[in-house]
């Protein structure tokens, strides 16, 4: 009988670990392997040269920048959309008016969950593009805006201005990821069993303490898958910049992430590639990368409660 | 210098190796899809050499030709045609991608096409082929009889400038098709109804300058977040227009302080006294090349330096009657080594033969028959750029206002052009160079000897790296 199960587990396994093995496990082998080479990435030939990669990297200047724009990135992206999402998810679901004992969701808190999940289902190169029209310093709509409200925008636009390109780059970002996020939370506090809240309510607790002191713990590990994803997508953050600021060093390098540089070293059509430097700045990146999944998981254990 | 366009996106590549990823590995998983390990060389096809045939092309070989789907695009069925015409037996495969880079695999796995036209934001570096032994020797060719006259060689109806493009450590190993002239472009409509001709000088474009603002318009215009080049291009054409070719040259060969050159000097000055003076469109750092380009044809914007391409690019939102043409790039001063008439012109639009090819000889034939004056002809024709085949320019019937000018532009600078190399050899040149250090200079974050200095630290970083690969121009 056990036989046969495990036959069954085997025989749907098989196929999806043989492609794992392929197309993830190999990759990472042989990148580690190239990044032991002086490989351009168009001979046939690769000469071994050992950790060579990894010293230049260490003495390579733009590396560290582009490292402390991913380390920005880390520490704003994921606190801001989680916090809007949070925020949002609980204007949503206890934001309006009381009925009863306890506060209802908003009025037409289903448009507005889809109207922030939205964003989400464009691809991230559509949202870049437009967000690259409304940030053109010659009547874009944001600096239409900021100029109405009475904030000067810069006038080499923002993208075009080393001290705020990058930022302008991560408010798209979240503006892209927070409506996944409000979702997420939402299903999580629609699992909340809604007496736990009305108690709250009996009691006199008021929105704030019952945000903090519930809500969010009772949320804790959405919140800390979210801080894991986002937390990629900061070391990540190819796309956005590579469509918005393509040439992170016209702005002073304020915008140029690992991945970015990566792709400088290893594609870019007019530079000299380097495939073997490339697969040295991508194994610093995994690591990087494990690593922080690995803290954000330790750091953000806590015991789970039972309803 | 090919087209300048904006580099896009190879992310589809990146972001699809990520898909696979998944979670934790973007950059090594990225890097993988693309293994390294080479197959052996295959066998190549070769018939017998004749008056018709002086490549020895295999008449009954197939010919497999990929080409590039970006702004010129064409199958280029003329010299398909041409080529059955010679060899009806022979089986042409041509497709058209617009990721050239796709085919990496097939040149580290020795099997790669008989002909490619490596272009497009995704083009395979061609420093990088070159220096990789993947590129067939195109002196062959040239030496060969013309399609047209069997009395004249391919290397007398070309035009000697499209040789030291495609030159790598003295053999000629890329055809670079397409004539790029490069200048300062303008609305004849517009300058017609204002009055205006186009300054010959710096001193009077400075003095036209505020004559265009006080009209509205902003004089010049860039693409600060993709393009800076193209104001990089206008400095390095002022600077070999005073100092003469040799000082593009020693840029190109990187030698010791050529930034320092008095003309490169002078023309980083201009540059930066036109900026200081709000001569460029404000919010120019922070706009791509098309949206500049379009304030340019939405006429807020009076001149704009770029290439024989423009008006091509911009075909499609430029209003009637615009009526776009070409002048050369003002000159420093009178006591300027070349005349007015001087102009920066290249050879771009990259084709080559890979060396490993089965029909590597089918590959070279293919571009004899595009080096025919008819076929140079229909090219133009069809893409509205010239070719780099001299006897075909007269020929081109046109209607379009740029091409007319870019001709007279041309015949008027006679043996007068020059072109420079290193931003396309080295892409660490173009990237702090051609783009940081231009863009500090033109947002005023540093001034002409700030760029200078810049600059040449950058050249001389470059020239002491031993892991790029260096080349030489004479």
């Amino acid at each position: 009988m056990h036989h046969r199960k495990y036959r069954f587990i085997l025989g749907i396994l098989v196929a999806p670990l043989a492609l794992y093995l392929v197309f993830v496990v190999s990759p990472n082998i042989q990148a580690v392997y190239y990044s032991l080479t002086d490989w351009s990435g168009y001979s046939q030939t690769q000469n071994f040269v050992g950790l060579e990669n990894y010293v230049r990297l260490v003495n390579d200047s733009l590396f560290w920048t582009a490292l402390r724009n991913n380390g920005v990135l880390l520490l704003v992206l994921p606190i801001t959309t989680i916090s809007l999402g949070l925020l949002f998810a609980f204007l949503l679901h206890l934001g309006g008016r009381r009925r009863g004992a306890v506060a209802q969701g908003l009025r037409g808190s289903r448009l507005y969950s889809a109207v922030y999940f939205f964003p989400y289902l464009l691809s991230v190169a559509i949202i870049a593009v437009l967000w690259q029209q409304s940030y053109n310093p010659q009547g874009g709509i944001v600096p239409r805006t900021m100029s109405a409200l009475g904030i000067d925008p810069p006038t080499d636009g923002l993208l075009g201005t080393p001290s705020t390109a990058l930022w302008a780059c991560i408010g798209v970002a979240v503006w892209h990821a927070v409506g996944f996020y409000v979702v997420l939370f939402s299903a999580g506090l629609a699992s909340i069993p809604r007496d736990i809240f009305e108690a709250a309510a009996l009691d006199g607790v008021n929105r704030l303490t019952m945000f903090f002191r519930i809500a969010l713990p009772l949320l804790w590990d959405n919140v800390q898958v979210a801080f894991v994803y986002l937390g990629i997508i900061a070391l990540d953050f190819f796309a956005i910049i590579n469509i918005m600021t393509p040439h992170p060093e016209a702005v002073g390098n304020s915008t140029e992430v690992i991945a970015h540089y990566l792709f400088t070293r290893a594609f870019s059509g007019d530079a000299n590639p380097q495939y073997g430097y490339a697969s040295a700045i991508g194994v610093m990146l995994f690591f990087l990368t494990l690593t922080l999944a690995a803290v954000m998981f330790r750091a953000s254990r806590r015991e789970k409660v039972e309803y | 210098m090919t087209t300048y366009s904006a580099d896009r996106s190879r992310r589809q590549f990146l972001r699809a190796a990520l898909a696979t990823g998944l979670l934790a590995v973007p950059g090594s998983t990225a890097l993988a899809g693309c293994a390294g390990a080479g197959g052996g060389a295959q066998e190549q096809v070769k018939g017998t050499e004749s008056e018709t045939n002086p490549l020895g092309v295999d008449a009954n070989a197939g010919l497999e030709v990929v080409l590039f789907a970006g702004g010129l695009k064409t199958e280029m069925p003329w010299v398909q045609k041409s080529y059955n015409g010679l060899y009806p037996n022979a089986k042409l495969n041509v497709t058209s991608t617009v990721n050239i880079n796709s085919l990496q695999p097939r040149f580290t796995g020795g099997n790669p096409p008989d002909f490619v036209n490596d272009s497009g934001a995704q083009k395979i570096p061609l420093a990088a082929l070159a220096g990789a032994g993947q590129l067939a020797d195109l002196a062959e060719l040239m030496d060969a009889p013309s399609l047209d006259d069997p009395a004249k060689k391919v290397r007398d109806t070309i035009i000697p400038d499209a040789i030291p493009v495609g030159t790598y450590d003295n053999q000629l190993l890329v055809l670079n098709y397409v004539l790029s002239t490069y200048g300062i472009w303008y609305s004849q409509s517009l300058f017609t109804k204002n009055g205006w001709t186009m300054p010959k000088e710096w001193s009077e474009f400075l003095a036209f300058a505020d004559e265009m603002k006080k009209a509205g318009l902003s004089p010049m215009g860039f693409g600060g977040t993709n393009a800076t080049s193209y104001v990089y291009e206008m400095m390095l054409t002022m600077a070999g227009k005073a100092g003469g070719p040799d000082v593009v040259k020693s840029i190109d060969n990187l030698e010791p302080n050529a930034w320092k050159q008095d003309a490169i000097k002078q023309a980083a000055s201009a540059i930066e006294e036109l900026a200081r003076k709000q001569g460029f469109l404000p919010g120019s750092p922070g706009l791509t090349h098309t949206q500049a380009q379009t304030e340019f044809v939405n006429g807020k914007i009076g001149c704009y330096p770029s290439g024989s391409w423009l008006e091509n690019e911009m075909k499609s939102v430029s209003p009637k009657g615009f009526d776009m043409v070409m002048a050369p790039t003002p000159r420093l001063s009178s006591s300027d080594k070349l005349p007015y008439e001087a102009v920066h012109a290249n050879a771009g639009e990259p084709f080559i033969v890979p060396k490993q090819a089965k029909n590597a000889r089918g590959g070279l034939e293919f571009m004899r028959h595009m080096l025919s004056v008819d076929n140079a002809k229909a090219y133009s024709e069809f893409t509205g750029s010239l070719t780099i085949v001299k006897a075909s320019h007269d020929k081109v019937q046109s209607d379009s206002t740029a091409l007319k000018s870019v001709k007279a532009a041309l015949s008027a600078a006679g043996s007068n052009t020059f072109t420079f190399l290193a931003q396309d050899w080295y892409g660490d040149l173009k990237k702090n160079i051609a783009t940081a250090a231009v863009a500090d200079l033109l947002a005023g974050r540093t001034n002409a000897d700030g760029f200078l200095t810049a600059a040449q630290a950058a050249a001389d970083k470059i020239a002491a790296d031993a892991n790029v690969k260096k080349f030489k121009r004479s």
